[in-house]
């Protein structure tokens, strides 16, 4: 062995000034390939399994909305008077405690509400609307809150308490008594339902995962929760069906795993409507799915890192 | 040749009666046309009332349910109930196109969820948030306790299909479903 590398030494010696450097430009070469075929060969889309799934922030944007169209908007709303400094950092103060304690990307929450009433607590206050407040609550989100929570996580329960110093509930939309902290119109508390309301849709959507054997990106299932916020955990779970059905079960694992496969399918509105067409006739189904992708595209690039967010997706929100 | 008649033709002859294969050609005539006409007769009637029985049979999935609860009683309702049950289980088990496919997972979903194949993500949330519902319903109908329990099942579809309550309302299926144990669970 030592005579074969003392050979080797020689006739490197002997042909040293050509052998060993082309040796150095070869390896050199097959290094850099490797590196650009990394950055920009096809696998170079956001598609993550990190090991560590208890980290949520990993999509969500550390500032929101990250979004410059929302961040100009959000703008306006201040100066326009319709968003006081006031009732900014209250949703501010009593999000970041909601989702710290419920474990929800503040990001999502944050844009959740802003998408949902631009960050008007009083919203509908005068009408005769059935969606009421921050978070858009109607009769049965309330009766879910209110009643049902024994289905849920116990953490629920706890948050309020934690909140409120005591059991507020039942909430219902106060008009008479917006301060109360049983009222819906009051910030803290519009705050903690929408993010239990929005746990709830998190923790339906996982079990069923887990029921199935199924592992999922808890960041992905965020996102599909803020879906069943808006239009109901049916529209999704149809979704999930037509694509299992049509894809295949490996393809409806990526689904629920990987945020480039998760943002063309909840763009593509033929699939969408395809879905939705098993719960709703032709005309409501389309009207459904073309809103159920406008909401999925706002929250996402509100919500999301600027890393996770194409040029063309930014262009095409238009809040 | 003297053509050789049996009695009746020879009888026939001797009576200038015509003869039967005179007869036979105009009969023919008659037959055919009798015969066409009963089959396309008879085809018309069994298209009509095969299309009848499909109506019939698919009204049977919601509007006669509610019909028999309020004429013939619980009875004639868990009879009606029971052959949906095995209608639907046909249907899904090969149905004939999509449309009857979706028909036949909506009314499972919403009536007989443990009928939908285990792949079905919705089978999980029907079998806990209404089906056992449902059940207590219909173990105890038309109390205070029922319509508890109505309100709480009412709640859980909305919530699932329509959380907002927007004008899209609830689908087809969905507010059958909630007339059905609405009227069941009246005290």
């Amino acid at each position: 062995m030592k005579t074969d590398l003392k050979n080797l030494i020689t006739a490197f010696k002997e042909r040293g000034s050509f052998l060993f450097p082309s040796l150095i430009v070869i390896v050199f070469s097959g290094l850099i390939s490797a590196l650009i075929w990394l950055a920009l060969g096809p696998n170079s889309s956001p598609a993550f399994y990190p090991p560590d799934k208890t980290k949520t922030s990993f999509l969500y944007a550390a500032t929101y909305p990250a979004n410059e169209k929302f961040q100009k908007e959000l703008v306006q709303l201040k100066n326009r008077g319709s968003l006081s400094e006031k009732d900014e950092l209250e949703i501010q103060s009593s999000l970041l405690a909601s989702t710290d304690f419920l474990d929800i990307p503040p990001a999502l929450l944050w844009c959740l509400l802003f998408q949902e009433s631009r960050l008007n607590h009083l919203e509908g206050i005068d009408s005769e609307n059935s969606a009421l407040g921050l978070g858009q609550f109607s009769q049965f989100s309330f009766f879910e809150i209110n009643h049902q929570q024994s289905r849920y996580r116990p953490t629920n329960i706890n948050l309020i308490i934690s909140m409120f110093g005591r059991d507020v509930r039942p909430i219902a939309a106060k008009r008479k008594d917006i301060l109360s902290p049983s009222s819906y119109y009051s910030i803290p508390t519009a705050v903690v339902s929408s993010a239990i309301y929005l746990n709830n849709r998190y923790h339906q959507l996982t079990q069923i995962l887990i029921k199935r054997g199924i592992e999922y990106h808890p960041d992905l299932l965020w996102l599909f929760s803020a879906m069943a916020y808006n239009k109901g955990t049916r529209s999704v779970l149809t979704l999930w069906n037509n694509v299992q059905k049509q894809n295949g079960s490996e393809r409806f694992k990526l689904l629920v795993n990987n945020y480039e496969y998760f943002r063309k399918t909840t763009s593509d509105s033929l699939l969408l409507t395809q879905s939705l067409k098993r719960i709703w006739d032709e005309t409501k189904a389309r009207s459904y799915s073309r809103e159920l992708a406008i909401h999925t595209r706002n929250i996402s690039s509100c919500a999301l890192s600027p890393l996770y967010q194409t040029t063309r997706t930014l262009a095409e929100v238009a809040p | 040749m003297t053509k050789i008649l049996n009695p009746i033709e020879k009888s026939r002859s001797q009576n200038n009666i015509p003869s039967r294969h005179t007869l036979s050609s105009a009969q023919k005539t008659i037959a055919l046309f009798i015969f066409f006409s009963g089959l396309g007769l008879t085809m018309l009637f069994f298209f009509t009332y095969s299309s009848l029985t499909k109506i019939d049979s698919d009204s049977i999935s919601y509007s006669t349910l509610l019909t028999s609860l309020s004429t013939g009683g619980y009875s004639q309702f868990y009879s009606d109930k029971k052959l949906l049950r095995s209608k639907i289980a046909t249907m899904l088990s090969s149905p004939q196109n999509e449309t009857e496919e979706t028909y036949a997972t909506n009314i499972a979903l919403y009536l007989f969820p443990d009928l939908l194949p285990d792949s079905n993500f919705e089978k999980i949330v029907a079998v806990e948030q209404w089906a056992p519902l449902e059940s207590a319903i219909e173990k105890k109908p038309r109390s205070h306790e029922a319509r508890l329990l109505f309100d709480e099942m009412k709640s859980n579809i909305w919530n699932y299909e329509n959380p907002k309550m927007d004008r899209s309302g609830l689908s087809l299926y969905a507010s059958e479903t909630l007339k059905i144990y609405h009227e069941l669970s009246a005290p």
